[in-house]
């Protein structure tokens, strides 16, 4: 039963390492779970599976540039009252490019790493086929920069779309936009200046 | 001391531990684990998960090289690894860098004796 887990977990490790290590690994438990018990080496694998996605595949430079857009883009948007302007725009754009280009920098490395083990083991890549299948490097996410920055636009495009329809909400409902807390773009300098509280009823009635 | 050795000292404790193993003759993954666990007097115990991200990484680095070795009778399964040119100058130069800093340790320290512990 352990062992299944134990091959389960060394399964879910990335293809590479798997590749490379998995069967030795097997063996090592095989070799070592009577004197270390299997409580110990589960955790350990536990452990070098998640090592190896978030650490060695550099994962986590891609979450954390997801992430990291998706919050600059919200925080230029809740700042920026008028987000049609040229320089919340292109914030929005610096920033979401700037998180792409970091997500580069891990998969170039990722991919460098991938390219030596392809020379020392050139055994695991003899496949001509699979050789010409695949890509020279690895990191197929980390290394398309334009791809990333096209999925930001399309966020922003969609948190622009979410803005416009609070504001049209606001609108219709009246809320907050008398008293000029939503400018629409419909409504004028002047209509924005009128106060909340002033009632038409009482001037007619003081006329 | 040449810039690509810099870059790779100081040394882990698994790494070195490593290394130190490997330095005596050409080993696999098991003989690896036993022999940090002799070298430490089993204070340090080597994980698979552990050996086998160091090993990864030091054969990119190409500090370590698998060996083609196969002994009759062997395990299929089993690699051996052995240490290269640059793994032994990386080793050297860190075993002088604690010679130096036990050095200066026991020289702070002239009076204090160790525990016997372990």
């Amino acid at each position: 039963m352990t062992r299944a887990i134990y091959g389960a977990l060394l399964w879910l490790h990335p293809p590479h390492f798997r590749e490379r290590f998995a069967a030795e690994m097997l063996w090592l438990f095989d070799e070592t779970v009577a004197a270390e018990g299997a409580g110990s080496l589960l955790a350990d694998g536990l452990l070098s599976l998640m090592r190896q996605w978030l650490l060695r595949r550099m994962t986590w430079k891609l979450a954390a540039a997801v992430a990291g857009g998706v919050l600059e883009v919200g925080i230029v948007l809740a700042l920026s009252r008028n987000i049609y302007s040229p320089g919340a725009v292109g914030v929005s754009g610096l920033s979401v490019r700037g998180n792409a280009r970091a997500a580069d920098s891990g998969g170039l490395t990722a991919g460098r790493a991938a390219a030596q083990h392809r020379a020392a083991r050139p055994e695991l890549h003899a496949s001509p086929a699979d050789s010409a299948a695949t890509p020279a490097r690895m990191a197929p996410v980390g290394e398309k920069p334009l791809a990333f920055f096209v999925l930001f636009v399309i966020v922003l495009v969609y948190a622009f779309q979410g803005h416009r329809f609070g504001l049209r909400v606001a609108a219709a409902s009246g809320a907050g936009s008398a008293a000029g807390r939503y400018p629409t773009g419909t409504e004028t300098r002047e209509a924005r200046r009128v106060p909340a509280k002033s009632k038409p009823h009482l001037s007619i009635l003081a006329d | 001391m040449k810039p690509v050795l810099r870059s790779f000292l100081p040394l882990s404790t698994a790494t070195l531990h490593i290394l130190l193993a490997l330095a005596g003759e050409e080993r696999h993954g098991y003989g690896i684990m036993q022999e940090v666990a002799r070298q430490s007097g089993g204070q340090y115990k080597l994980g698979p998960g552990t050996l086998y991200d160091n090993l990864q990484k030091l054969t990119d680095q190409g500090v370590v090289t698998e060996t083609g070795r196969r002994a009759a009778g062997d395990d299929p399964r089993r690699r051996y690894y052995r240490l290269t040119g640059l793994g032994r100058t990386i080793l050297a130069t860190e075993v002088t860098r604690l010679e130096g800093l036990v050095r200066e340790a026991r020289r702070h320290l002239p009076m204090a004796r160790p525990e016997r512990a372990i």
